[in-house]
């Protein structure tokens, strides 16, 4: 090819003479973009420590951490019906762009979320990313969205939540589980760790083609079954309700328990909530368990204490006699029965079966504080009695010594004044009585079956405060209370009670109310071979005396108790020892 | 005049087919960086690329078909069309994803300074050829300073830093083939020379925080934070490529979302992850391909006109190239310059196949060797 030929217009001479230049620059700026691209993806030239760097800023997106947080265990009554369960709630989004139908998809979704149908489609139209539909629907409503089959465009979050299909019964017992995920509130308060389980952390790859199909499922927290019994709790508030309405209390508490082994059986309050929307409290009171934590003043009950205090320490005997001449001067104040009436000589048994505030008062005094403080807390009073539920009290009471304790207080607290105690404690200090001396730890939890690994809770004593001869006196004593001297309002036709009323007047600071009072009731019952105890305590009624109040209440609550847990009448139950047959009427 | 029916003859088909592989291998690119992505304007990306290529691909044949020689008949019309599709962004444009004011709405969007990129390659390349005989007087200087000057000063105030650079660039590679004295080019890179120091600090203050950001992430690169982060990921993904790469849609740098602007200004930077240098030579070889077939077209070029028309496309493709692979190999500021057939942009593919169609007809009709 000749040169000359070759130019075809005059600039073709300085194109000649400039292209060299051209593909120079271009091959040079080639070789730059080359080598530099070499260099990069075999890190040429780079530093150990830049390599290290760069590897890990690459390595630090990668993955995360996940914590996935344990299933939760399930809640049942001594039987096995279930208090307590876990159920899914969850929050539904749409991405309208990854829609195949919008029109189709609103029109279903409208159906299923009973939302308006325009409102529906002007999301499924909508010309963002996604967008919110409802933030919390059921499980039912979820499994209806999941049938619709709308694909990657409908999108749900599952959300925990923890379900109570008993509804309000025994709320204050189980106590709830907030948004946390955290149990607040009786068992699940005190048994959070337990039911919670542990949480396993994952190491998942943000890569979307290196993510697996993992295995998303967590631990399983330990399943728990409680002493209750669901039959029991469910009559022992209806009883309450009942009791409130007829007396005109504006709260109170009902305990049942097995003096025998500690078990609580039933235990209700009012006011209590509804654990299914604990949101709704608006008043956090509703929430207390007023049976382990309500303090009061016990009253008349307390003699029972008192008496048994006096026989075991020897102070008494069972046919011990004061005279009663109508007042007693202890420590700067007088002491005066409830009908301020002169009883004459009167022995132990009348001290308790006519409530005598003097004979109370007398007995401390004989005892005297170094005899009869020591016995208060071998009862247990003044600390917590250790049930396994969350927001225990412990009551409190003034010993010699402290700064708030005078020489009056000997005799106050003889007949429940001036000491403070909670329905369970006392409970617990009279099932002494009923169980031979022997006082139970008070329970709640059963058995507790961690991943298939079965505790079973052994029935513990938290002392013995008396001898089984001063019990089976005391025993003697209260049963004469209730034949005697509640014209049979708290008897029960065919079975032996024990039992004791109790009259308190409301403390204030600025001393006691007048006119009003909480009235208590505790008994036991076959009083010869007690299978359960019962604490009845209503909060301001309209009449006054326990006796008038709370003793029909017990009887009521006796009546219907004998039947649901098959505890036979006296003459049945000896005829069938005599057979040789044993009675468990509990452990059905 | 040879007959009509042979021009196809020339056609050449190596251009085209070395166009066709690089426009496919760009929509499966942008479809492996915007995979699974649920933001609806990502989405539209893969089938918003095929369709501009088919338009792309049916421009690029009309173009060739038409004889350029009526284009220069009506280059006065054309550089007009130019300064009113322009100043018309500037009334009426509205903002694309970095902020700038750079698009038209007219039911598609377009970008209208990327039709002006392939207009003023006419314009120029006519008043270059009709000023031929004086070629060595200062007034050509001027006259081509005052053409281009025009729509970069329009383009520079949308802001658009990348497209201004580029329209310099072009007049540079077109005054310097059409032969003009290098004493004149030395003048007129002095004026561009002037105008940077005034026209730096305006811009920067005009300029949108991302822009700045990316400047000054270059220079500094510690400085910013955001734009450091993305020089350092694409520096990520091309080292993690290695001499295969990971595989297509399977780079961890891309599919985990750490590449930012992974379909249009760091699409190298997946290409290099996913099918390793390899892939990266490829693309830069099949693109100099492209570049060299233009070139051997400016050569046998039956006049000046034809001749400029190639040197103006191959000049853009290879500066855009250099450019955007350059960003991603920290070579270069990042000035969201695409990269040309592969980076996601409808109005861009469709300027650069225009291009291609412009270099086509001047090689179908020039000398035959």
């Amino acid at each position: 090819m000749a040169t000359q030929t070759s130019v075809y217009f005059p600039q073709q001479q300085s194109f000649r003479k400039r292209l060299p230049f051209v593909v120079v620059a271009l091959i040079a700026a080639s070789l730059l973009m080359l080598g530099r691209l070499a260099s990069f993806q075999f890190q040429i030239g780079l530093s150990p420590e830049a390599i290290t760097y760069l590897e890990g800023l690459r390595d630090a997106g990668y993955n995360r951490e996940l914590r996935i947080a344990a299933n939760r265990g399930n809640i049942y009554d001594r039987n096995g019906e279930v208090l307590a369960v876990n159920s899914l709630e969850y929050q539904v989004g749409l991405s309208p762009n990854l829609l195949e139908d919008p029109r189709e998809a609103a029109t279903q979704l409208a159906a299923v979320l009973g939302r308006p149908e325009l409102e529906m489609f002007e999301a499924a139209t909508a010309n963002v990313p996604w967008v919110l539909l409802a933030s919390r629907v059921s499980a039912e409503v979820g499994q209806r969205l999941t049938a619709l089959d709308l694909g990657s465009g409908l999108q749900m979050s599952p959300l925990p939540r923890r379900s109570y299909p008993q509804g309000t019964l025994a709320a204050q017992v189980i106590g709830f589980v907030g948004g946390d995920l955290t149990g607040y509130y009786g068992v699940e308060g005190y048994y959070q760790d337990t039911l919670e389980g542990q949480a396993r952390d994952r190491t998942v790859s943000n890569i979307p083609f290196e993510a697996e199909q993992a295995d998303w499922q967590g631990d399983q927290g330990a399943d728990i079954v409680l002493t209750i019994d669901r039959d029991v709790q469910y009559l022992v508030e209806t009883q309450l309700l009942n009791a409130l309405s007829q007396s005109g209390a504006e709260s109170g508490s009902i305990l049942v328990m097995n003096p025998r082994n500690g078990d609580i059986l039933g235990m209700a309050n009012f006011p209590s909530f509804d654990p299914n929307a604990y949101f709704n409290v608006e008043d956090p009171a509703q929430l207390v368990n007023l049976a382990i934590s309500g303090n009061y003043e016990p009253g008349s009950v307390m003699k029972i204490i008192t008496v048994a205090a006096a026989l075991d320490r020897g102070v008494i005997t069972p046919d011990f006699t004061y005279f009663d001449n109508g007042s007693l001067e202890v420590g700067g104040i007088t002491v005066r029965n409830w009908d301020r009436v002169a009883h004459g000589t009167v022995d132990a048994t009348q001290i308790l079966v006519q409530s005598l505030n003097i004979g109370a008062a007398t007995l401390a005094m004989m005892m005297g504080p170094d005899q009869f403080y020591p016995e208060l807390n071998e009862f247990g009073f003044g600390r917590r009695t250790g049930v396994d539920l969350q927001g225990e009290e412990s009551g409190i009471f003034y010993a010699p010594g402290d700064p708030d304790w005078a020489e009056a207080n000997i005799a106050t607290n003889s007949f429940g004044q001036g000491i403070s105690v909670t329905p369970l404690q006392m409970l617990t200090a009279v099932n002494a009585i009923a169980n031979g001396g022997l006082m139970m730890q008070p329970r709640v939890v059963h058995q507790i079956n961690d991943n298939g690994e079965i505790f079973t809770s052994q029935p513990s004593a938290l002392g013995r405060p008396i001898s089984a001869e001063t019990a089976s006196i005391v025993t003697r004593m209260m049963v004469s209370v209730v034949d005697d001297g509640l014209d049979e309002s708290a008897s029960l036709p065919g079975y032996t009670i024990a039992g004791k009323t109790g009259t308190a007047e409301i403390p204030t600071p600025f001393g006691y109310e007048s006119g009003t009072s909480i009235v208590t009731f505790v008994g036991f019952l076959p009083a010869d071979d007690p299978q359960i105890s019962i604490l009845i305590r209503l909060d301001r009624p309209r009449e006054y005396w326990a006796s008038v109040v709370a003793a029909p209440v017990f009887r009521d609550l006796a009546e219907r108790l004998v039947v649901q847990l098959a505890i036979p009448p006296d003459a049945t139950r000896r005829e069938l020892a005599v057979q040789g047959g044993s009675i468990s009427g509990i452990s059905r | 005049m040879k007959p009509t029916g042979s021009i196809w003859k020339q056609f050449d088909f190596i251009l085209l087919g070395a166009s066709i592989l690089l426009t496919i291998f760009g929509v499966l690119m942008i479809r492996s960086a915007t995979l699974d992505a649920i933001d609806p304007e990502l989405i539209a990306r893969v089938p918003d690329q095929i369709r501009f290529a088919f338009l792309g691909f049916g421009v690029l044949l009309a173009l060739a078909a038409l004889d350029y020689k009526l284009l220069g008949g009506i280059h006065m019309w054309l550089y007009l069309l130019m300064i009113v599709l322009l100043f018309l962004v500037t009334l009426f444009g509205v903002e694309g994803d970095g902020g700038a004011q750079s698009w038209l709405n007219v039911g598609i969007r377009i970008q209208p300074s990327e039709i002006a990129k392939v207009l003023i390659i006419i314009t120029l390349g006519m008043l270059l050829a009709r000023n031929y005989e004086r070629i060595g007087h200062l007034s050509t200087l001027v006259k081509t300073l005052l053409h281009v000057g025009i729509p970069a000063i329009l383009i520079f105030i949308q802001p658009d830093l990348g497209m201004t650079i580029v329209l310099a660039v072009l007049w540079f590679t077109m005054v310097w083939a059409a032969g003009l004295r290098l004493k004149h080019i030395g003048i007129g890179l002095l004026v561009f020379g002037l105008a940077a120091p005034i026209a730096v600090p305006v811009a920067f203050s005009q300029m949108q925080p991302y822009q700045r950001s990316r400047i000054t992430s270059f220079i500094f690169p510690e400085s910013d934070r955001d734009a450091y982060y993305n020089i350092l990921q694409a520096r990520i993904s091309i080292g993690s490529g290695g001499l295969l790469g990971k595989g297509y849609a399977n780079g961890p740098q891309n599919t985990g979302r750490f590449l930012r602007v992974r379909h249009t200004d760091f699409i190298f930077s997946v290409i290099s992850e996913e099918f390793g240098l390899v892939g990266g030579v490829a693309t830069m070889s099949l693109i100099g391909v492209v570049i060299f077939r233009i070139l051997r077209g400016a050569r046998r070029a039956a006049d000046p006109f034809g001749s400029l028309i190639c040197y103006g496309v191959a000049s853009f493709i290879f500066f855009q190239t250099f450019v955007s692979i350059g960003m991603n190999l920290s070579l270069m500021p990042v000035t969201g310059l695409t990269l040309p057939f592969i980076s996601s942009g409808g109005t861009s593919l469709l300027s650069t196949l225009a291009g291609i169609g412009l270099a086509e007809s001047v090689i179908m009709r020039g000398r035959r060797i």
